[in-house]
């Protein structure tokens, strides 16, 4: 397995670890007060620094474990793999935002509307970061 | 100049105008930019236009495609697509964020909507730039 398939990987588990906490924790039965907009923002603030803290100690392990491959450019499979990924997730992005914007139109509450933008971002990346790690393993 | 290098410029061309006029008149106060009702009708009416415009002049395009010796999507015509799409997905990600979750704390439904559109339209913007900026500098992956 390739430093960036790793790296790919590292990112995968933590996004779905920390969402999978997020969505699992999140207390649904106030979703529609203005409370669960705060309790919302109370809970992704430390989640965001999880992330970053998590996918940061995960990468500097990585480097210093695979010291030869860290300073190699990117080549062409990788930006195949790059640009297919990316191209697979967006769909599903755009389909979700329009989605969004028609659940304003029926009065949903803020929070409501912030779980779902943030569940459509969560699940595009996913399928983004997924499908780049099966095209590598497929090869 | 290919089928799908035109039609990119044709849905370029387009877009920037829709948009151009219909962010425009509500930088300039009409009530698309506060009541949701006279949002959907006035985008609901470029959108629309627009639509109409990108088809009709994608059927003309392709009729005059079928003369030309290649007129069959190739494997760079994919990249290229990707490509575009690839970096369309980061406008929009980021759009989404701020949209999702900055704008529920702070602003009305009416600008979350108007600035999710505003999102979605820079998105395919930014991607039918490097569509057809790949094609003119003659990209090849």
């Amino acid at each position: 397995m390739t430093f960036r398939e790793k790296i790919h990987w590292v990112a995968f588990v933590t996004m779905l670890l920390a969402f999978g906490w997020y969505f699992l924790a999140f207390p649904w039965s106030i979703a529609a007060s203005p409370a669960a907009l705060w309790t919302a923002g109370g809970m992704l603030i430390p989640l965001t620094l999880g992330i970053i803290v998590a996918m940061t100690v995960a990468t500097v392990i990585l480097a210093i474990r695979n010291r030869k491959e860290v300073h190699l450019a990117e080549d062409e499979r990788d930006r195949a793999i790059h640009w297919r990924g990316t191209h697979l997730a967006y769909y599903p992005m755009v389909v979700g935002t329009w989605a969004c914007i028609g659940l304003i139109f029926t009065g949903a509450a803020p929070a409501i509307l912030l779980n779902l933008l943030l569940a459509m971002v969560v699940a595009s990346e996913l399928l983004r970061i997924g499908s780049q790690i099966w095209l590598y393993r497929r090869n | 100049m290919t089928y799908k290098e035109k039609a990119s410029w044709l849905m370029l061309v387009t877009m920037v105008l829709a948009y151009s006029l219909y962010f425009g008149l509500i930088i300039a106060g009409h009530p698309a930019g506060t009541s949701l009702f006279a949002m959907l009708w006035l985008f609901g009416t470029i959108a629309a236009t627009q639509a109409v415009v990108v088809i009709i002049g994608c059927i003309w395009l392709a009729i005059e495609a079928r003369k030309l010796p290649r007129a069959r999507i190739d494997e760079r015509d994919r990249g290229i697509a990707a490509r575009g799409t690839a970096i369309s997905y980061h406008v929009l990600l980021t759009a989404m964020i701020v949209v999702g979750v900055v704008m529920p704390f702070t602003e009305p439904a009416i600008k979350i909507v108007n600035t999710a559109l505003f999102g979605i339209v820079m998105a395919e913007l930014v991607g039918l730039i490097v569509v057809v900026t790949s094609y003119r500098r003659g990209w090849h992956g």
